[in-house]
């Protein structure tokens, strides 16, 4: 499975990542100051290989993953999720 | 230096100091060695990120595997990866990407959360900002 760069970037505006472009573009998510999670894009291509370690990075199940791409999940749902996992 | 693809995959592909920069053909050449008999999900050790800010003090596992028409390279112990259209391509898109990874953890290392300071622990391990 391959995840579209639009895809990507969508998704990370819906969860509000913060970005820097560095090249590639970098974008870390925050949750009152503090670095939770962290991914990058590559500008090389259209489609994003590796769905399973942007999936890692980003520390969601597939299913997850399918559902935020598919506009099914939100910030809020996506900091419960993290908070879920002990990461917050 | 090894001779066989076996040996290679347990090797460093650099182990040389960076910052003396005269052994770049070297190291090319064993990564093109690499890149015409590596086979799928083949594992390196890599001893070099080719940033001369940076050093690597203990050589870091690099899994190789295929996706589609792409050539991935994952380093596991920094949850980081890199792609590209052949071996040589995805190692230098990963090393890019944990140069990038350790810059923007130190820059943010009073802020990191549980799963984020591991990572930084962790490279903190392997590689050491060269002083200047």
């Amino acid at each position: 499975m391959t995840i579209k760069d639009r895809e990507f970037d969508h998704l990370m505006d819906k969860f509000e990542f913060k970005v820097r472009d560095s090249g590639d573009l970098l974008a870390w998510f925050e949750v009152d100051g503090k670095i939770v999670t962290r991914t990058r894009r590559s500008h090389k291509r259209g489609d994003l290989p590796m769905q399973h370690s942007i999936r890692q990075q980003l520390k969601l199940s597939e299913e997850q993953l399918r559902q935020a791409i598919d506009c099914r999940l939100n910030r809020n749902d996506y900091i419960q999720i993290l908070r879920l996992k002990g990461l917050l | 230096m090894p001779t066989t693809m076996q040996d290679l995959r347990r090797q460093p592909i650099n182990v040389v100091d960076e910052e003396k920069g005269s052994n770049q053909e070297i190291r090319d050449k064993k990564i093109d060695k690499t890149e015409k008999t590596m086979p799928l999900d083949a594992e390196v050790l890599v001893g070099s990120l080719r940033d001369g800010r940076l050093r690597v003090l203990s050589p870091f596992s690099v899994r190789f595997s295929s996706e589609g028409s792409s050539i991935i390279a994952e380093a596991t112990e920094f949850n980081e990866f890199g792609f590209g259209e052949n071996w040589s391509e995805a190692l230098l898109d990963l090393q890019y990407a944990i140069v990038e990874l350790y810059f923007s953890l130190e820059g943010g290392q009073d802020r990191l959360g549980s799963d984020l300071q591991n990572v930084w622990s962790v490279l903190q391990q392997k590689i050491q900002k060269i002083q200047k």
